[in-house]
């Protein structure tokens, strides 16, 4: 699995994207601020408040990122360690095709349910001002971030700008520098599910299959893995 | 997580729809890792915390002076005072929900019920209200009338009148406040205890200082048809322990918080205080009345039943006490002893059946010409405090249930030595016998001598024992309990729970001298000596407790309806639950059953 993420930004010593070049993330920016459409989307790439992220999870209608649907999105916000569930963030979304029956026995929402769900666009809009410049976390955030980015790049012009902060990929590394050094090898064998995590990890799972319930085990497991790493 | 908010834990078990979502909206998730501080002492109080995961020590000048751990909350106490008075530290690494100030001081506001158990659970968290069993009936309470509530005595006093005065009658009358007529100024105030130190602090002699100085105003009052929730709150809002109720102008008496709390979360404090405070007969009955109310609320809440039925026994022991004493003159009280047996002298009794009592009188002492009047009068007493009398006659209004020592020992004697019918069931009902009133010492010796003739007698214990079987039906009832028929015969709790086990452990502790009148009681020392294994005890108390808590529904729910208490459980009306629970525990009967012909070879007999 670690090889999957080789790809995807390992976060640095803040739980942010290393600094690889100096100047590179305003440079980033500048180029960012260049491509973006409309001043109303300006503050996703102001500094990001400090201490702050927002854990994010959506539920889809299936695995592929080009075919499958968005059916809700949960996002809770982090200011130090505390998960802030009392400004939370839950969009049911209206898919544009049926739900099939093996999808709805994953998230249990069936069509019906999602009729009055909101327009994918509107959804991400109330995402993004939920949102902000904070940093993303995530279980798996990659997928999430694929499937927004579908509807982010036609609303905005570029993709998600946020850093992108993967839960696994902490855990896999705090993992990792605990293994006796001669199986510290590249396929490491480090069991990255949800389940096996949130129990080595000492943290309470709850095992209703949502959104936003699956956001605050992602926060739960960034928070307690940022103190690990920090001791 | 929000939706994983533990709504079936006390306090927020009461939480109507819209107060559990006022609590998700406000909810918070906090991490803490070992060590880190949550709360400070002086700090203000932001949260209420309910831990998800670990322990949290709460800590009083250094020393550890609860571990909570998770499901438990704290600290809403502070929050109410508005400042931190414990350190809280996280002893293991801890998650907990954090509920804003504001929303639990609304819920209090909106919710008296909440507000008790919140309180309940930082005081004196009544162990009872840990194990509930179905959602809680209380909030019903809420809507109870501030009228409806235990009101003490006003007293008022002019303005005018000396502090030292004001203390003496605060003495006599047993009060901690007074209210205090201002005429002059046109306003009412009130003075209590906490007014009366600073007075003290004041250093001038009390005699010299009118009360009307130091009393606090204006007066808060309220309406008798207020409800209770109110009163809490505007309790909570002025930080006041007390309200003065008033009715078209009169003052009626005085609510404290202790007693407010009280009935909202356990009315026995107050039935004790009446029952302690009657002067009358009448007074004693309507104290009476309380004790089924208790009970109901008690069992309504989930208290446990083996909890529920130890206090019933003392509140009924008090209530007999106190009505002995009224009616029956100092002389004869001080040189006899009354007793009650059966299910109540093993505090196994929940709703009022039969009363089954005597009376030992001292050897030697001459009972008053009128005694047969006397009890005649206090059995017809507890009659009309609605225990009904008995068939059998088993009271002291029976001259043969009233017998000085010698004359019990004797009687006694001849159970054991003519070991027939009636005689083995007066020997089994004597063997509950639970003193009450007047000097316990005079039963005490009957018991000896009972204890002492029939410990060795085989036959008589293999008699005694036998009467597990006599209502003979064991076995049907797993017929009943799985019987596929349509409406299968209700099944007689008494005769196919109750009396097997009971008796059985009646048996073993006649046989093993085991002195004690509780089942529960008899139960361990048996399991003390070797007797029973400390497995078979376990289920014989649960067993137990479970026919007790299923009689005592079925009992509540035919009161409601206004019909006589059966006894009886209709099988196809039972939750699975509880069906499930009937079946072991009466599995764990047939077991006992078993154990016993064993022990007694009652097959010989």
């Amino acid at each position: 699995m670690g090889s999957a993420l080789t790809g995807w930004a390992r976060p640095g010593a803040d739980g942010q994207r290393p600094q690889l070049v100096p100047g590179w993330a305003a440079l980033r920016r500048r180029w960012l601020a260049h491509r973006l459409r409309g001043a109303r989307f300006q503050p996703l790439l102001q500094p990001p408040p400090a201490n702050e992220w927002v854990a994010l999870d959506c539920e889809a209608t299936g695995l592929d990122v080009r075919s499958d649907e968005i059916v809700s999105i949960g996002a809770v916000r982090i200011v130090g360690d505390r998960i802030l569930t009392s400004e939370r963030l839950e969009l049911l979304v209206r898919p544009e095709r049926a739900v099939s029956a093996h999808s709805v026995r994953i998230h249990r929402l069936r069509t019906q349910d999602l009729a009055d769900g909101l327009p994918l666009r509107e959804a991400i809009e109330q995402l993004l001002a939920f949102i902000g410049s904070r940093p993303l976390v995530g279980y798996y955030l990659e997928f999430d971030v694929a499937m927004l980015n579908r509807a982010v790049r036609p609303l905005l012009g570029i993709a998600l700008p946020q850093p992108c902060i993967e839960v696994s990929a902490m855990y896999y590394d705090y993992k990792f520098h605990q293994l006796p050094p001669y199986q510290q090898h590249a396929n490491a064998d480090i069991d990255l599910r949800l389940s096996t995590l949130m129990r080595d990890l000492e943290l309470p799972e709850r095992d209703a299959h949502d959104a936003l319930n699956d956001a605050v085990m992602a926060a739960l497991a960034f928070i307690k893995l940022k103190h690990l790493r920090s001791s | 997580m929000p939706n994983a908010f533990p709504f079936s834990l006390s306090p927020f078990d009461c939480l109507d729809p819209d107060e559990q979502r006022q609590v998700r909206g406000s909810v918070d998730i906090a991490y803490f890792p070992q060590n880190a501080v949550i709360l400070e002492p002086g700090a203000t109080p932001l949260h209420l915390f309910v831990i998800v995961k670990g322990y949290v020590q709460q800590l009083d000048d250094g020393d550890v002076v609860a571990t909570l751990g998770p499901d438990d909350c704290f600290d809403g106490r502070s929050l109410v005072a508005g400042r931190v008075s414990s350190r809280f530290v996280a002893a293991q690494e801890v998650v907990a929900y954090q509920l804003a100030r504001q929303t639990v001081i609304e819920l209090i506001a909106s919710n008296a019920t909440f507000g008790a158990l919140l309180f309940s659970d930082l005081g004196h968290k009544l162990s009872v209200l840990a194990e509930r069993q179905q959602p809680r009936e209380l909030p019903s309470l809420s809507l109870s009338r501030v009228g409806e509530a235990f009101l003490r005595p006003v007293h008022s006093v002019d303005a005018a009148t000396d502090i030292l005065s004001v203390v003496r009658l605060m003495r006599e009358q047993r009060t901690s406040s007074v209210v205090v007529l201002d005429a002059a100024a046109g306003r009412k105030g009130i003075f209590s205890r906490t007014l009366l130190q600073q007075a003290i602090l004041d250093g001038r002699p009390l005699q010299t200082m009118p009360v009307g100085d130091w009393a606090k105003y204006p007066l808060i009052e309220i309406r008798s048809v207020e409800p209770l929730g109110d009163a809490m709150a505007i309790m909570l809002h002025h930080r006041i322990h007390r309200l003065v109720v008033e009715e078209g102008g009169q003052m009626l008496g005085v609510l404290e918080a202790l007693d407010l709390l009280s009935y909202l979360s356990n009315q026995s404090h107050i039935v004790t205080l009446q029952i302690e405070q009657a002067r009358d007969l009448e007074s004693l009955g309507s104290a009476a009345l309380q004790i089924s109310k208790v009970i109901a609320l008690l069992f309504r809440s989930g208290s446990r039943v083996g909890l529920i039925a130890r206090l019933v026994q003392q509140l009924n022991a008090r209530l007999f006490e106190r009505a002995w004493q009224l009616i029956a003159p100092p002389e004869l009280v001080a040189n006899s002893c009354l007793f009650v047996m059966g299910s109540e002298g093993r505090g196994e009794q929940l709703l009022k059946t039969d009363q089954d009592n005597g009376l030992v009188l001292r050897e030697g002492y001459v009972p008053p010409a009128d005694l047969a009047e006397t009890c005649a009068r206090f059995s017809e007493a507890l009659g009309q405090f609605g225990y009904p009398p008995c068939p059998g006659g088993i009271m002291l209004s029976n001259p043969a249930w009233r017998r000085s020592v010698p004359d019990f020992v004797a009687i006694l004697r001849q159970w054991v030595w003519q070991p027939d019918g009636d005689n083995l069931m007066h020997l089994a009902i004597f063997m509950d016998a639970h003193a009450v009133a007047g000097d316990a010492k005079l039963l005490a010796q009957v018991s000896d001598s009972l204890h002492q003739c029939a410990t060795d007698n085989d036959a008589l214990l293999g008699r005694f024992a036998a009467a597990i079987d006599a209502f003979g039906s064991h076995g049907g009832w797993l017929s009943k309990l799985f019987s596929l028929g349509e409406s299968p015969a209700p099944l007689h709790l008494k005769k196919e729970g109750f009396f097997p086990l009971v008796h059985g452990v009646r048996s073993l502790a006649l046989a093993h001298q085991v002195r004690a009148t509780s089942t529960t009681v008899r139960v361990q020392a048996l399991v003390g000596l070797g007797a029973l294994s400390p497995g078979e005890g376990e289920d014989l108390v649960e067993a137990l407790h479970v026919f007790m808590a299923l009689k005592l529904k079925t009992g509540l729910a035919e009161q409601a309806q206004a019909r006589p208490v059966s006894g009886t459980v209709a099988l196809q009306q039972l939750s699975s639950l509880d069906r499930d629970l009937l079946k072991d525990a009466l599995g764990v009967v047939k077991r006992f059953q078993q154990l016993l012909r064993t022990r007694f070879h009652l097959g010989a007999l």
